[in-house]
């Protein structure tokens, strides 16, 4: 929030052009106006649902430390900036997986958790187990991928996935951002 | 001015070169956004924060 108020108090200075300035400076008042009043904490029961705000925080700071960086210096299209057309729908996107990470967890796990319900896997599980790390990794990354595949591939020849797919692929312009539709 | 804040984020480079002060105010923008998520996570740790990142944050509140 220091860093904002800094921030906004510079570009208030220098810039022609206030609204950016304005808008930081409204944004850290407020932050900090909320800020002072008292932290809810945790309760002594655990709530039962929860937005993954955090996760939210996380992902877009890794993926941006990791991809504005390499996007700049290996560009593909040298014009395209890092808010180029529509990087506000994709972050909406980004934006509501993270928020309701734990219904898509929970949807993910569906699946996985009938498989391990109606399957004894205890040997598959005790063998995975005592292999090497490393070959433990490569296999998952080698099933994941498999998968994907085949999700991907089905999304693309049912009509009525494709139908709530084609989103995904409806981006104009590409970067870290533009998979984040779905 | 939510319009005018658009196309001032998507000001063109040639129109922003180096001490037009636009990457601060534009930076401004998103620390106060980031103020307001932190003080969200703070104030309402079980809404808006997931349990698996939580044991490094229970300590502290």
């Amino acid at each position: 929030m220091v860093a904002g108020y800094l921030l906004a108090l510079l570009s208030l200075l220098l810039d022609r052009h206030k609204i950016l300035g304005f808008t930081g400076l409204l944004l850290a008042i407020v932050a900090s106006l909320l800020g002072t009043a008292e932290a809810q904490g945790f309760g002594e029961w655990r709530q039962a649902l929860y937005f993954g705000l955090d996760y939210f925080v996380a992902n877009t700071l890794f993926l941006g430390f990791l991809f504005v960086p390499l996007e700049r210096w290996f560009p593909h299209r040298g014009d395209q900036t890092v808010l180029r057309p529509e990087w506000d729908e994709d972050l909406f996107y980004f934006l509501v997986s993270a928020m309701f990470i734990q219904g898509l967890s929970f949807l993910t796990l569906i699946p996985s958790n009938f498989v391990n319900e109606a399957i004894t896997l205890d040997a598959l599980q005790e063998w995975v187990g005592s292999i090497p790390f490393a070959v433990q990794v490569i296999l998952i990354m080698l099933a994941t991928d498999f998968i994907q595949y085949w999700l991907h591939r089905a999304f693309h020849e049912i009509p009525v996935l494709w139908r709530l797919h084609s989103i995904h692929h409806s981006a104009k312009s590409m970067d870290c951002m533009a998979g984040a539709r779905m | 001015m939510w319009k005018d804040l658009r196309r001032e984020f998507k000001r063109p480079r040639e129109r922003r070169p180096f001490g037009s002060s636009w990457l601060p105010g534009r930076l401004s923008v998103l620390a106060g956004i980031a103020g307001l998520v932190l003080v969200a996570m703070r104030q309402y740790p079980e809404t808006f924060t997931m349990p698996e990142f939580r044991p490094s944050m229970r300590d502290r509140f």
